[in-house]
C-alpha cells in the first residue's frame, strides 16, 4: 500500500519543487531564453508523437477491417460453394438412381432393384417421408455467460446431440436428421470451437432433430430413455429451450456421403 | 503559451508530413504517448503551482519516453511484453489522473 500512496499523494516530479526551491535560493530568473527554446522544442517533439501515433492507430484500423471483410467474405463464398455442390450430388444421385432403375428394369432386375431400394433406404441415402418426433434444442436465450473453465453452460453442446440422438435411436427411430444433415452410420457429431459439426458441416442453433419411427411408441419409448430425462435437466438447470412434440409427417434428406473405401465384405476378392 | 503553440504545430507537421513508422518501433507509440502525456500534465500543473521549470520538464519528457521504451523492450525481450506495458500504463495513468485532478482544483477550486 504504501506504494499506492506514494504515487497518489505525491504525483509530481518531486524534481519541479527541488529545482525551484534551489532557483530561489539562487535568486536565479524562472525564465531563460535558452529553457523557453528548449521547452518550446519538446512541446513540438510531443505533438509530433500524438500526431504521428493518431495517424498509425487510424492507418492499422481500416486495413485490419479490409481483411475481416476479406475473410468473412471468403468464407461466405466457401459455404455457398459446399452449398451449390452438395445439391449437385443429390441431383446426380438422384439421376444415378433413374438411370439404375431404367437398366434395371429393362434387364428384369426387378428383385435387384427392390434390394436396392432397400439397401439405399436402410443407409440413409436416400430421402424419406414419415411420422415421428421432432426435438428442439436452443442456447439459453440471452447474453452467453462463461462460466467455470470457460464454457458457457447456457450452450448446447455436441454432448448434448449425441445424447438426444442415441436415445433416439434405442427407443427405435428409423431414421434422424440434425438441421436437415441426415444421420447414417458413417455421421460423426463433433464439436469444433464453438460450434457443433454434424457430417463435417456446421450447424446454426436452434438445432431440430427429427426422427421417424412408429408414431404409437417413439414418443412413449423416448420418455423413458435417460435422455428425455437429460433433456428435462438441461432446461431445469441450466436454462437451454427444449420441446419434443410428435410430428404427423417428417420429410428428411438422403445423406450425401455413404461410401465405405476400405471395408470390404468378408471372404470377398476385393 | 508559446509551448501550447509548439504542442499544436508538433501536431499540424506530424498530420502533415504523416511519417512511415517503421514496423519494430509501433509497439512503442502508445507507450510514447502516455509517457508524453504524463510529462504535458506534470507541467501544466507544475506551471498552476509556480513551480514550473524548463529543464525539469525537458528531461522528464525525455527520461519518461526513454524508461518507458526501455521498460517496454526488456518485457519484449523477456517474453512479458504485454504485462510491462501494462504495468508502464496504469504507474502513468495513475500519476496523469492525479495530475489532472490537481489541475482541476486550481481551475475550478472543485
Amino acid at each position: 500500500m504504501t506504494l499506492l500512496t506514494e504515487m497518489l499523494q505525491r504525483p509530481l516530479d518531486p524534481g519541479y519543487a527541488a529545482a525551484a526551491s534551489r532557483r530561489l535560493a539562487a535568486g536565479e530568473p524562472a525564465h531563460t531564453p535558452v529553457g523557453t527554446a528548449l521547452v518550446t522544442l519538446t512541446a513540438v517533439l510531443i505533438g509530433l508523437v500524438f500526431a504521428v501515433a493518431a495517424s498509425a492507430v487510424r492507418r492499422e484500423a481500416p486495413r485490419q477491417a479490409a481483411v475481416r471483410l476479406d475473410v468473412i467474405a471468403q468464407v461466405e463464398q466457401r459455404r455457398a460453394l459446399v452449398e451449390e455442390r452438395s445439391r449437385a450430388i443429390s441431383e446426380r444421385q438422384g439421376e444415378i438412381a433413374a438411370l439404375e432403375a431404367r437398366i434395371l428394369g429393362a434387364g428384369g432386375g426387378g428383385q435387384i432393384q427392390a434390394e436396392l431400394d432397400a439397401l439405399a433406404l436402410a443407409s440413409g441415402a436416400m430421402p424419406v417421408q414419415g411420422p415421428g418426433l421432432g426435438i428442439s434444442l436452443a442456447d439459453r436465450p440471452g447474453e452467453p455467460q462463461a462460466e467455470e473453465g470457460g464454457i458457457d453452460q447456457g450452450r448446447i453442446q455436441s454432448r448434448d446431440l449425441f445424447i438426444v440422438v442415441n436415445a433416439l435411436w434405442e427407443s427405435g427411430a428409423e431414421a434422424i436428421a440434425i438441421n436437415g444433415q441426415r444421420l447414417t452410420v458413417r455421421s460423426p457429431i463433433r464439436f469444433a470451437g464453438s460450434a457443433i459439426l454434424v457430417n463435417f458441416r456446421p450447424l446454426t442453433p436452434p438445432y431440430e432433430v427429427s426422427a421417424i419411427g412408429d408414431p404409437a411408441r417413439l414418443p412413449g419409448r423416448f420418455a423413458a430413455t435417460l435422455g428425455a430425462s437429460y433433456l428435462k435437466s438441461l432446461s431445469d438447470n441450466f436454462g437451454i429451450v427444449t420441446s419434443i412434440e410428435a410430428a404427423p409427417e417428417l420429410t428428411l434428406p438422403g445423406a450425401t456421403r455413404v461410401n465405405v473405401d476400405r471395408a470390404r465384405p468378408l471372404g470377398g476378392a476385393s | 503559451m508559446i509551448p501550447a503553440l509548439g504542442l499544436l504545430a508538433g501536431i499540424v507537421i506530424g498530420i502533415l508530413v504523416r511519417p512511415d513508422v517503421p514496423l519494430w518501433l509501433q509497439p512503442y507509440l502508445p507507450i510514447a504517448v502516455i509517457a508524453a502525456l504524463d510529462a504535458v500534465f506534470g507541467a501544466v500543473r507544475a506551471a498552476l503551482d509556480g513551480i514550473f521549470d524548463d529543464k525539469v520538464f525537458v528531461v522528464s519528457f525525455l527520461s519518461n519516453v526513454v524508461v518507458a521504451a526501455f521498460i517496454v523492450y526488456l518485457g519484449d525481450q523477456l517474453g512479458v511484453g504485454a504485462q510491462l506495458s501494462t504495468g508502464v500504463i496504469v504507474v502513468l495513468g495513475v500519476r496523469i489522473f492525479s495530475n489532472v485532478a490537481s489541475i482541476r482544483r486550481h481551475l475550478f477550486s472543485a
